[in-house]
């Protein structure tokens, strides 16, 4: 109960501050979204897949996060029991997940679909397996078992996408949970501990202090930050497939407006405090620090437009050099848009890298491009007002820099 | 003013929260080429005051401050090319080697690269200048940073608990070093280790609840001295 208790405190603040202000965002947007009537269709193994994958997907991060890894080494330092700890520790996390992260998505789902009691219960009990079984599933990898853990999230898939059935996913749940709880109760506490691995040292005989080798350094040392890359090349790739069916909207821009959701190249500063810390003690960092990394978003942006691009011409057709330049548009605003946001209003107090990733600053260049979609579509001068003003804004901010730097 | 005064704060409040200051009335006069010990108990806000100098702090209010004489504001451009800081703690540029970084910094500074090889040497940190920050050890890395303010010899070096995380070799060649700089400028740290204020300081200053409460200079810097005053304070 005290590491329980410990734990929490970590996590949710020393007066779980976090879980009342998640229960007050999660009841605004449930009123909201209910207020607006927006009612929608959903069918429930869209509410369980959500309820589960989404949930995984914030679990493992929490167990893979850095920041978390340096707290948990002072709580492996006090004495425990090691049942009680390894219970404690992923109904801590858990907890943390479901409240945090999983209940605004539950309070959407809730509020724009009317649901069965039985459904809420079975999409609220698919989001606490998954806590278990995400936390056996880690476990298992870090022991370099991985077909066991792919395979049952593979049947967990199957049962909810292939069966559809409230009962089938149910009885799925109930079951994935009693061998989770299994499996955790022979764990070993610290087996949730990772000890940084010794590589041997590689040695690099750059002498420029390039920021450009410093960001690919950076993206390519973070394994979630690369996957996050490759995974919004792989929704670039299927996006035209998806909207080549909206006949007759110009759903083009859209797609671009999606794709710069790129949270972790966007949040680098807010990510290391001491690079942040540097940036601001070092002189001429506007210009040479964050012109470089604008550059560097901006080319992450157009790999990833140029693979929307490439995609729409193959399954769609029509691609027309006004888009390939509404392209560049969105991939220079968004990037700038993001280093002025970590320049100025950087995220900090945040305890876990998936606070992080899941801050609602993330969303505020998406909707900014959002509404850049909803001009370009209504209004065919947009794109020369917009231009116009994009170059005289990089002007501005080159001039801005360049002053500072000198 | 003095023409050889190189920085002057006159009443300095800082606070992280309004209703909590850190730092209140505290004044300090630096001259050119001298070195400053700042030595205080826990929480009596050398950290704090050097992140203010930093311009880290945006919750600060003075009555006046100067820089050789002129007015200025910590987050001035000309004064940011004039003042190095290394921090008690820092993991910064992680994805840099130690001859990157100091290649990034140079050019920041708008200076050359500066020839390194016998800090590197003193240092004994020849197996290191090409491995990345992020793979370092915290005493290699206090000596990249440390490495990197010697070589750029800007006219203000301002060192948080210096001595932190280095072995005996390395502290050795710190005290050598920072009797030497003289020549080159000025350098204020901070200490909790009286071995080190009294090697190496022309004075020293006393900070208690974020104000200078006494001085020490010339023959008063001493051990017992400072001990005593230390002692004191801790038992009020």
């Amino acid at each position: 109960m005290k590491i329980a208790k410990a734990l929490s405190k970590q996590l949710f603040g020393a007066r779980y501050e976090s879980i009342r202000r998640s229960l007050l965002a999660a009841v605004i947007l449930f009123f909201a979204v209910y207020a607006a009537e927006l009612k929608l269709g959903i069918a429930p193994f869209i509410l369980y897949l959500t309820s589960t994958f989404f949930t995984a997907g914030v679990m493992w991060q929490m167990f893979s996060g850095r920041r978390h890894e340096k707290a948990m080494q002072g709580v492996f330092m006090l004495p425990f029991e090691n049942r009680s700890f390894v219970y404690s520790y992923v109904a801590v996390l858990g907890a943390h997940t479901l409240v945090t992260k999983t209940l605004p998505i539950w309070a959407l789902f809730f509020a724009s679909t009317r649901w069965s009691g039985f459904e809420l219960a079975v999409a609220i009990l698919c989001g606490c397996m998954t806590c278990a079984v995400t936390s056996v599933a880690y476990l298992m990898f870090k022991r370099k078992n991985t077909v066991l853990p792919i395979l049952w999230a593979a049947g967990i898939l199957a049962v909810i996408l292939l069966v559809r059935q409230s009962k089938a996913v149910l009885t799925v749940a109930l079951v994935s949970l009693v061998a989770a709880a299994l499996y955790l109760y022979f764990a070993d506490a610290y087996d949730f501990y990772s000890v940084a691995a010794a590589k041997k040292s590689v040695r690099r005989t750059g002498r420029t202090g390039s920021v450009f080798a410093y960001l690919i350094r950076y993206l390519m040392a973070n394994k979630n930050y690369l996957v996050n890359v490759v995974g919004l090349c792989a929704i670039a790739c299927f996006l035209p497939l998806l909207f080549g069916e909206f006949q007759g909207l110009n759903v083009f821009p859209l797609g671009l407006a999606i794709l710069c959701l790129n949270t972790p190249i966007c949040t680098l500063l807010s990510c290391d405090p001491d690079l942040e810390q540097a940036i601001r003690v070092l002189p001429g960092q506007s210009g040479r620090f964050c012109r470089r990394y604008c550059l560097f978003i901006f080319g992450v942006n157009g790999m990833i437009t140029s693979i929307y691009l490439c995609s729409w011409q193959l399954i769609n057709g029509g691609i027309s050099v006004a888009d390939v330049g509404t392209t560049i548009l969105f991939d220079l605003q968004s990037a700038v848009l993001a280093v002025i946001l970590e320049w100025k209003y950087p995220i900090r107090d945040w305890k876990t890298e998936s606070d992080l990733w899941h801050h609602p600053r993330k969303y505020l260049v998406p909707l900014i491009m959002l509404l850049m979609v909803a001009f370009v579509g209504t209004w065919a001068l947009t794109l020369w007002i917009w231009s116009a003003v994009l170059l005289i804004e990089c002007c501005i901010l080159f001039y801005v820099t360049r002053r500072w730097q000198q | 003013m003095d023409s050889s005064e190189l920085l002057s704060l006159n009443n300095l409040s800082a606070w992280y929260a309004a209703d909590h200051p850190v730092l209140s009335d505290f004044s300090l006069d630096l001259g050119t080429n001298e070195v400053v010990g700042l030595i205080g108990l826990n929480g009596a806000g050398k950290t704090t005051f050097i992140k203010t100098v930093a311009g880290l702090l945006s919750g600060y209010r003075l009555d006046s401050a100067a820089w050789a004489g002129r007015s200025f504001s910590f987050r001035d451009k000309e004064f940011k090319r004039n003042r190095y800081i290394v921090f008690a703690e820092d993991r910064s540029f992680q994805y840099f080697t130690f001859r990157e970084y100091l290649a990034y910094v140079a050019a920041s500074y708008g200076v050359s690269l500066p020839e390194v090889s016998s800090l590197v040497a003193g240092f004994h940190f020849d197996d290191y200048t090409n491995v990345l920050l992020k793979e370092l050890s915290t005493g290699n890395l206090k000596k990249a940073y440390l490495i990197t303010a010697f070589a750029l010899r800007p006219k203000l070096l301002l060192l948080d608990e210096p001595v932190n995380g280095l072995d005996f070799q390395s502290t050795e060649f710190l005290y050598q070093l920072m009797n030497s700089y003289k020549e080159h400028g000025t350098i204020l740290f901070s200490s909790h280790i009286l071995e080190s204020i009294c090697l190496t300081s022309d004075r020293v200053l006393v900070l208690e609840h974020g104000r200078i409460s006494r001085s020490f200079t010339g023959r008063e810097i001493a051990a017992g001295n400072i001990r005593e005053v230390l002692t004191e304070y801790e038992n009020r």
